[in-house]
């Protein structure tokens, strides 16, 4: 990737004239992709500059030949193809930069690339359209200007630091940084930064980051690009094409149904809110009735009155049900296709802004398995994916929304809704869906309010499909001898704190025995596919072994946490049978509360390593 | 939407029945809670002066915020769940209702006891900032590509 190219051109710019196909893609007559937005305007439709006037040729020295030069830029607003199934996402040619650009460490400057683009090339082609310097050499005879540029002017490079990245880890700008973003942006310029480094070697040290977030912050004429004309404000305008501020007021907004206005917000909130409702009743439905009907009708009235299936011999059923749906994931995925799960969600949130609808099917089918197989993986993961994918395709297949941002919104609707729902409180739940997508924080706060919204009409539906009460689900001073937190103490928060730092200390603990699980199956060569029935065969002995050692340690826990943390009985378990075991396990004193602990850790482990999966680490 | 199996061919299928056969799907923000519970007990058992719901809420808040990193949606779960939040009912809003409107009575209190709220919140903020740069827990949450 190093420059080959003489120390001179890394200081200027090439134009040649003949290459046509520099805004290829760009003089479409795509409609929704030159809407007018109120805040870039001055970008898209008026701009003085129509695109298409320039059919130009930019060679960076730098880039290095590896890099198709001439690059189609994308058109202005990301115009998602209503026919085929993607969302084009500006990527560049050069499959490293691809590869760069799709690293979730940039995932926080990704949101503005677009109008990055949008901003560069606006500011080339005003540059473009002045007569060229005196500088660039050669000009008219008699007046000393020209009024053309022409193949081997020396074009001078924009100096102006078009954006400056910050990282979490390092919180200084480096010219990795501006180097990777601005080649990520797919626009072929290489500002004026101290040369003597390839792009090549800044992008290759760039993928070393581990940033918990890279964000991406604007020099002041950035900002001033995205400001508000109206209220000279900042924020709102960052908020891009997403905007909140409607121009043209509510009544035409209400008519017109605009991307991104409040108005949509509020009919798509409604329509999603009913779908995925309705979609979390179905799966609602669906699982408890299998569960009553795998784990309490089948033993208790066929197993029980049998002459022939003696009591001692009651725990084989645990683990023939758990064997026998373990077998069920793996012929509905051969069967369906693959499903997906929550790290693949979030990678679909970020990249594409939706989650394909090929994967509701198979995750609904594969996650109610691994359900009523008993293992330790609960309904939401499942429910997000298949409630985040009906938002997608409801913006995109019923409201015809194309743009990336637009989609992204209906899509954390979506899956707010399905948490929302779920737990029963749509605050928590909707905070959930939006949180999940970052490693530190809420990335998408600018969809939040809306995505609330749609967490609330969606638990209205569910709640009243199912007929389930918004309550609290657990007590956990019922069976304390009353004694009521009266009122929280300053020393509680301390201790509260304190307390969450022994329980991340306990998740390191769960996490490094993952991975040493993990790697432990490598070297026994069970992840290799060849091997995975006995992969299979193995999570399944241990989920259902330690199952009937410590019933606690079966299904998802939501029930089960009433009884852990209240000390109840072993029979008050909701779903195990027999409930209490092999040898009756009670949680009657705090070592036995420790061995529950431990026994989840392992299970948990066990079901998520029982998950591996050909191409993709598979956990949720 | 159905693949037909090529059953002719046994070996094939057996083979692409292997590789996929283990496949279980879920989340784990349940699972994570249940062994935040039984370690949060046995916190109660060492210090039986802390409340109950502090312990078992703030440990279950800790482990499940350093794997699925949220902080703020975790506090509100749990303390929705656990009926400990003051976000959603408190005692001074029962008392003036049941004064005025002799709707509820004294004998039989909401669920919306005072708070753990605080505690729980502490939890997973302590959490999320002291698993920030684990990578162990960055494998949990991001798509890892074998290839």
């Amino acid at each position: 990737m190093s420059s080959e190219k003489a120390p001179d051109e890394d200081s200027k710019l090439r134009i040649t004239p003949e290459a046509p196909r520099y805004y290829g893609s760009h003089n479409t007559t795509n409609n929704n992709s030159t809407k007018d937005y109120p805040h870039h305007s001055h970008t898209s439709s008026s701009s003085p500059v129509t695109p298409g006037h320039f059919t130009r040729t930019v060679v960076v020295p730098g880039f290095g030949d590896s890099m198709p030069t001439p690059t189609t830029l994308p058109p202005q607003s990301t115009p998602l193809s209503n026919k085929s199934n993607d969302i084009t996402m500006t990527t560049h040619n050069d499959p490293s930069l691809r590869a760069l650009l799709q690293n979730e460490n940039l995932r926080g400057s990704t949101r503005f690339l677009h109008q990055f683009e949008q901003q560069k090339q606006h500011r080339l082609l005003q540059r473009l359209e002045q007569p060229p310097p005196m500088s660039t050499g050669g000009g008219d005879e008699g007046t000393g200007h020209k009024r053309r540029w022409s193949s081997g002017d020396v074009f001078p490079l924009d100096t102006t630091p078009l954006l400056e990245t910050t990282s979490v880890q390092d919180n200084t700008t480096t010219v990795d940084d501006q180097l990777l973003l601005l080649a990520a942006s797919g626009f072929p310029m290489l500002p004026a930064f101290p040369t003597g480094r390839a792009a090549g070697e800044a992008t290759a040290t760039a993928t070393t980051y581990t940033t918990t977030n890279a964000t991406t912050m604007m020099t002041e004429g950035e900002l001033a690009f995205h400001r508000n004309p109206r209220n000279n404000s900042i924020g709102a305008s960052v908020r891009g094409i997403v905007n909140h501020i409607t121009s043209k007021g509510f009544l035409q907004d209400a008519r017109s149904l605009a991307e991104g206005t409040i108005p949509q917000s509020i009919v798509l909130s409604f329509f999603i809110g009913i779908v995925c409702g309705v979609a979390s009743y179905l799966y609602y439905t669906a699982l408890f009735f299998l569960l009553d009907l795998f784990w309490t009708t089948i033993p208790e009235s066929y197993i029980v009155p049998s002459p022939y299936w003696k009591e001692e011999y009651y725990w084989v059923y645990a683990p023939c049900v758990t064997f026998f749906f373990a077998l069920l994931v793996g012929l509905s995925v051969v069967l369906l296709g693959e499903p997906g799960d929550l790290p693949f969600t979030i990678a679909c949130i970020h990249k594409q802004a939706y989650i394909p609808m090929n994967h509701t099917i198979p995750m609904f089918c594969a996650s109610l398995f691994s359900i009523l197989a008993g293992g330790s993986l609960g309904p939401e993961a499942p429910l997000v994916a298949i409630c985040g994918a009906l938002g997608g395709f409801v913006s995109r297949r019923i409201f015809r929304q194309n743009h990336i941002h637009v989609v992204r919104k209906h899509t954390l609707m979506g899956m707010a809704g399905a948490l929302s729902a779920f737990f029963g409180c749509p605050l928590g739940g909707s905070l959930f869906a939006l949180e999940v997508n970052s490693r530190f924080g809420i990335e998408y706060y600018e969809h939040m309010v809306e995505a609330i919204f749609a967490g609330e009409i969606t638990l209205v539906v569910f709640r009243s499909l199912s007929g389930l009460p918004i309550a609290p689900i657990w007590n956990l001073t019922q069976d304390n001898g009353g004694h009521h937190m009266e009122e929280s103490a300053p020393w509680m928060v301390v201790a509260g704190g304190c307390i969450g730092l022994l329980g991340a200390g306990m998740a390191y603990v769960f996490a490094v025995f993952h991975w040493a699980q993990m790697g432990l199956f490598d070297k026994l060569g069970l992840l290799d596919n060849s091997k995975a029935v006995y992969r299979a065969l193995l999570g399944s002995i241990v989920i259902s072994g330690v199952g009937l050692l410590v019933p606690h340690t079966m299904f998802w826990g939501e029930e089960e946490f009433q009884v852990v943390s209240s000390m109840s009985p072993t029979s008050k378990l909701p779903f195990m049978w027999p409930t209490g075991g092999l040898i009756g396990f009670e949680n009657d004193s705090p070592y036995k509360s420790l061995i529950i602990g431990l026994a989840k850790i392992v299970t948990i482990s066990y079901t998520v390593a029982s998950g591996k999966y050909t191409d993709h680490t598979y956990i949720a | 939407m159905f693949a037909r199996p090529d059953c002719s061919d046994l070996g094939k299928f057996t083979q692409a029945f292997g590789s996929i056969i283990p496949g279980f799907r879920g989340g784990f923000i349940f699972p994570l809670m249940l062994a935040g519970a039984a370690f949060g007990r046995v916190v109660y058992a060492i210090y039986p002066s802390m409340p109950l719901p502090v312990a078992v809420l703030s440990f279950s808040a800790g482990m499940n915020t350093a794997i699925t990193r949220t902080s703020l949606a975790t506090t509100i779960i749990l303390g929705f769940l656990s009926g400990e939040s003051q976000l959603f009912a408190s005692c001074n809003f029962h008392w003036a209702w049941t004064t005025r409107l002799t709707r509820f009575d004294f004998l039989h209190p909401p669920a919306g006891e005072p708070c753990a709220t605080p505690s729980i919140l502490s939890a997973s903020l302590c959490s999320l900032f002291a698993t920030a740069y684990v990578g162990s827990f960055c494998r949990f949450h991001t798509l890892i590509v074998n290839n």
